[in-house]
């Protein structure tokens, strides 16, 4: 009797004890209480903002290149992206929500940091300062040129985004202006490029790239001074040279570190940041390697053109045609309905025959000046341009030219760390603005750096004389297409400068009567909805795009 | 396929359920009871995929294996008390306290770069994988309840409870609450003497009980630790801090009646209303807010229903034929009354909004298709007229409230019939008046927008637009279709009212002198089909799936499509059971 009761009393004890306390707290996270007794937390978030990056680049690429005339679509998607490609804006579209969502969520984690630090605290503190506002100006540059309308079309009234200031999320701010937007960012990057203490290598915010995106962003405005300015201080820093012609593919192959041409990349660790064996990459929708990928995104027949113009041009290695018949070549050309066509040719020399009707024909051939030559059929009643290739595998009768410019790193199939500013764009941001300036050689000058590096032979490079008709505003987009194509900046570089948009070439873009063969500058298709979602959240505050 | 014969999976469970209980009759009156329980569950996996397959092509075959523990703990320590006074008088009593908690940890790893059948991660060439996590809770509660029963006519019945939860902010862990009921078996009154009706019992309730969150640490702010930047640790605020969030609290009435006529039939009805205050739901911010969502107590509802319950034997007792009926309805209704500062909250393709059923469809309203052309319509409201037109431009049309997944009424019928040796029961089930967002058409009601899928039949009075048939419920359908008609509206909102027949079985039970010969107990073989038929008109493949997806309860699953949930299978038995 008396022993039970000492086991029962011993039991209930034991359990009570333990029992009382109700406090848990998450494991997976730092909380309130927590971040402020851990060392390191600072930092931690800081660095919390360039993990966010990881995330906010999938759909920053697919909302600035997919509007693009360098991309061509094989087939239709239940993908969002769908829409960023054909300009069938969508109010709901997913892929532009998460791009919002990422783009804000940085935002907000840098206001976090920069409402907890004070300037002038010591050397690391103004770092960690100098970098948050970078990132910031580099969420509200892109937001406000894929929602609001370009800076030469009324930025006093037309909308960009709203402007955050502070770490609130219970404040709904309405949408400021395109200026507004513009002179946030202008004024967060010149206090930063002051703040930067160190120099933690092109991976984290640094001098360079604020000085970088200044550059970019006075062009962007049309003060194509403050552009030069900023230009030159980043190529006269010798911090950055661009890399060989032999060695050009390294711009996407190289970890980014290992690439002295990059100012800022997101960087991507080998293994480490590469899942599902990288299927559901950026470069995965670009090409299928080593058994990875959808492929289902083609270099446009409009950059395919351009960029094989000159055989040497080594941006070309960056396009891989999928070959099936090696022994079988073809000449492809674009039809009146801008679907892809071939027929079989066979070379002799520097000439092709083909049969047509049962005679045997030859295509047309132009010298492009530099030992090389262009090739023509006439058919259909019409010359068209023609790409000889060993006959190629095809989509849904789009022939396959994969793009390996966002794959590849360090031998990883879809790895990627993508650049936001490398060197070859600052010498071309000071060629536009030089054009601009109407300083004619000043800017084919640095367009001739851009083409000796890529390849291209002397008779292939621009003098005043040999412009034939175009500006040298045009040589310079021109350029800036082949040099900067997939990493975000042509849809930008056609709208801001007035131009119109040509997409008639093969693509899943054009479908039905209301498909957007041309998009000019003026048109409300050229910037995105705001989400719906984010419209309904934020209780109508958000005014819609038109 | 051809992956399948070199990559597998393989799986061991571990469990193990573990009583400590004991009672201690301290008196006549008074017993100490304990309950103390701990559950031990663990469980490991392994995954291979071999170098030679084609999934292991990349990494050259990898090795991944996973484990992972929860460990469960309860303990209630009773004290009851059991009284009767007069003959006539009896208490009952008991005071408790309860504890519980749990933790959860995982672990897992891989590796690539393994020669064929190495299934040892030490082994693989290279890093492939890692991930591990943990979360716990716990709940303790004190609760007092007594009982007075008088005659085995009047009975009431009394509690009271406090209840502590991990989930909640240390401003708001505890809850108080309560409950009342009694009962009143008039068949045992003195005065009531027919031997028609042999019971009528009346009862009635009410109480007040609450609900936790789904989430384990509902009150803080997360700086999520799951990310990195080139190596390093990173931190990324997620979820808002709620230090308030507090307990759910549903007050609860009830009323009912149950009725015996002739010892054949039973009729019992009931009838609730119950007002849920401090409704929890995990809110999202706009993105502009960087963070992710606030767990907040956003409003209060109102429930009410009546349920209804009828089973007849048909015939008397004695009778070689018996036929037992049963049926019984229910109906619900639901409202919000209250949200935080009145402000509609949105839930996927709901919204909350006062004065509205909390299931409520919010997208654009379908409004057919344009005669002239073919092209999708949907509804348009100005926001200052309120005038309604169409438009076939998606982004133009207006969100509005199309409807609910709440059904008007549902119930069932169950007979069964045994003759002889034969048994045959039927069961019916049936639900009227909801309605379900049929979101596979999507795909495969798309009017071309996806060429390369499969496209459904046109169903029964569905048409497609042409120029000789231009009033069609279809738009036209075009190759690669980009008017954004399969866009989700309350085009693929459909009525998923049903009648199904869930279950008939036929079965022969072998008489026994028949099966002793073959030292057999028993021999019974029957034939039983499930979901044999179902009369709706929802156009997929499941009406009910489809219902139960669209009605999760707020902060659960809200996507309420046909396409989430396996549909039920339709499916029939033979079988034989054997009894030795």
């Amino acid at each position: 009797m008396k022993l039970s009761k000492i086991a029962i009393y011993g039991i209930l004890g034991a359990f009570t004890l333990n029992a009382c306390s109700l406090d848990r707290a998450p494991y997976t996270a730092l909380t309130n209480e927590s971040i402020e007794n851990t060392p390191g937390a600072l930092e931690a978030l800081s660095l919390g903002n360039y993990h966010t990056l990881k995330s906010w680049v999938e759909n920053w690429h697919r909302v600035t290149e997919y509007p693009s005339d360098n991309v061509s679509l094989s087939g239709s998607t239940t993908d969002n992206l769908f829409y960023n490609y054909n300009y069938q804006r969508l109010v709901t579209n997913s892929r532009v929500n998460n791009y919002w969502s990422n783009s804000y969520k940085i935002i907000a984690g840098t206001n976090a940091v920069l409402e907890v630090v004070k300037e002038g605290t010591d050397a690391a503190t103004d770092q960690i300062i100098a970098e948050n506002l970078y990132l910031r100006s580099l969420m509200y540059f892109y937001l406000a040129n894929v929602f609001g309308r370009p800076y030469n079309q009324n930025p006093e009234t037309n909308l960009a985004v709203p402007l955050q200031p502070q770490d609130n999320p219970f404040e709904i701010k309405a949408r400021n202006t395109v200026k507004e937007v513009y002179d946030a960012i202008e004024q967060d990057l010149l206090r930063a490029e002051k703040l930067f203490t160190a120099y933690k290598g092109n991976i984290y915010g640094n001098v360079y790239a604020a000085q970088a995106l200044l550059a970019r962003l006075y062009l962007y405005k049309g003060d194509n001074e403050k552009a030069i300015e900023y230009a030159n201080k980043v190529i006269n820093s010798g911090k950055f040279a661009l890399l060989s012609t032999a060695d050009y593919t390294k711009i996407a192959t190289a970890a980014p570190e290992n690439n002295p041409e990059t100012i800022f990349a997101i960087k991507f660790v080998k293994d480490v940041d590469y899942a599902s064996d990288g299927w559901y990459t950026i470069g995965s929708m670009y090409a299928n390697i080593d058994g990875s990928g959808w492929g289902e995104m083609y270099a446009s027949r409009s950059y395919l053109e351009e960029v094989r113009k000159y055989p040497e041009d080594v941006r070309y290695s960056f396009i891989k045609p999928v070959v099936v018949n090696e022994n079988e070549l073809h000449a492809y050309y674009v039809n009146d309905d801008y679907k892809y066509e071939s027929i079989v040719v066979s070379q002799s020399g520097t000439d092709y025959t083909y049969t047509e009707n049962g005679t045997s024909k030859t295509l047309i051939k132009r010298s492009n000046g530099a030992g090389s030559f262009e090739y023509f059929i006439n058919i259909g009643g019409k010359e068209r341009t023609v790409l000889i290739d060993k006959k190629l595998d095809a989509r849904n009768g789009y022939p396959k030219y994969y793009i390996l410019k966002c794959s590849g790193q360090e031998g990883q199939a879809h790895l990627w760390s993508p650049v936001i500013s490398r060197l070859a764009e600052l010498y071309l941001i000071r060629a536009e603005a030089n054009a601009k300036l109407n300083k004619i050689q000043e800017a084919l000058d640095d367009v001739n750096i851009i083409r000796k590096r890529a390849g291209i032979p002397t008779a292939g490079l621009w003098t005043t004389a040999n412009l034939s008709g175009k500006s040298a505003l045009d040589v310079v987009l021109e350029e800036r297409k082949l040099e900067l194509a997939w990493e975000g900046h042509r849809k930008f570089d056609v709208f801001r400068n007035g131009k119109t948009l040509n997409r008639m070439y093969p693509g899943t873009h054009i479908a039905n009567q209301n498909s957007y063969l041309t998009i000019p500058a003026t048109s409300n298709v050229i910037v995105e909805y705001i989400p719906e979602q984010q419209i309904t959240l934020s209780n109508g505050v958000l005014k819609q795009n038109d | 396929m051809y992956d399948l014969q070199f990559n597998y999976g393989q799986g061991q469970t571990f469990n193990i359920l573990s009583n400590l209980d004991f009672s201690y009759r301290i008196n006549d009156k008074f017993t100490f009871e304990s309950m103390n329980n701990l559950t031990y569950y663990n469980q490991t996996t392994l995954s291979y995929v071999d170098p030679n397959s084609n999934s292991g092509l990349g990494n050259q075959g990898s090795v991944s294996q996973f484990a992972d523990k929860r460990i469960t703990r309860f303990f209630n320590q009773m004290l009851k008390y059991n009284d009767t006074f007069g003959e006539k008088h009896n208490v009952a009593a008991y005071a408790a306290y309860e504890y519980s908690d749990y933790v959860y940890s995982s672990v897992g790893a891989g590796g690539k770069g393994i020669a064929p059948g190495s299934q040892i991660i030490d082994n693989a060439a290279d890093f492939l994988s890692m991930q591990g996590t943990k979360n716990d809770y716990a709940f303790q509660s004190v609760l007092v309840q007594a009982s007075y029963n008088y005659d085995n006519r009047y009975n009431v019945q009394a509690s009271y409870r406090i209840d502590g939860s991990s989930r909640f902010g240390k401003n708001n862990q505890y809850g108080s609450f309560y409950s009342l009921s009694g009962a009143w078996n008039v068949h045992n009154e003195a005065f009531f003497n027919t031997d028609k009706i042999n019971q009528l019992r009346l009862k009635a309730s009410f109480g007040q009980v609450g609900n936790v969150p789904n989430s384990l640490y509902a009150s803080y702010s997360f700086y999520n630790l799951d990310g990195q930047y080139n190596g390093q640790p990173a931190a990324i605020p997620g979820q808002y801090q709620n230090l308030d969030v507090s307990w759910e609290r549903s007050r609860d009435a009830n009323v009912g009646v149950e009725l015996g006529l002739f010892n054949r039939v039973n009729f019992t009805a009931e009838a609730y209303y119950k007002n849920t205050n401090g409704l929890l739901y995990s809110v999202a911010f706009p993105a502009t807010a960087g963070w992710s969502n606030q767990w907040m107590n956003i409003g209060a509802i109102r429930n009410k229903g009546v349920e209804l319950a009828l089973n007849v034997d048909v015939f008397n007792a004695d009778n070689p034929f018996q036929w037992n009926l049963g049926f019984n309805i229910a109906t619900n209704s639901n409202k919000i009354k209250g949200l935080k500062d009145n402000t509609d909250i949105n839930s996927g393709n709901k919204r909350f909004s006062v004065g509205r059923d909390i299931d409520s469809w919010y997208m654009r309203r379908w409004a057919g298709v344009n005669p002239d052309n073919g092209a999708p319509l949907w509804e348009k409201i100005d926001p200052q007229t309120g005038e309604v037109t169409t438009t076939s431009n998606y982004n133009e049309a207006t969100l509005q409230f199309v409807g609910t997944s709440t059904p008007k009424y549902q119930g069932g019928l169950l007979s069964t019939m045994e003759y002889k040796n034969f048994t045959l029961t039927t069961s019916l089930a049936f639900l009227k008046g909801a309605y379900a967002y049929n979101a596979s058409r999507e795909l495969f009601d798309s009017d071309g927008a996806y060429p390369t899928y499969n496209n459904m039949v046109l169903q029964k009075g569905w048409s497609r637009w042409s120029v000789d048939n231009p009033h069609a419920t279809h738009p036209v359908a075009m190759y690669n279709n980009n008017s954004s008609s399969n866009k989700t509206s309350s085009r693929y909102l459909e009525d998923a009212s049903f009648i199904r027949l869930r279950n008939v079985t036929l079965g022969y039970t072998f008489k026994s002198a028949l099966l002793s010969k073959y030292k057999l107990k028993g021999l019974n073989i029957f034939l039983s089909g499930d979901n044999l038929w179902t009369g709706t008109k929802f156009s997929s493949l499941d009406p009910e799936t489809a219902l139960s997806a669209a009605n999760g309860s707020p902060g659960e699953s809200e996507e309420g499509d046909a396409t989430s949930q396996y549909p039920s299978p339709k499916r029939v038995t033979f079988g034989i059971n054997l009894s030795f």
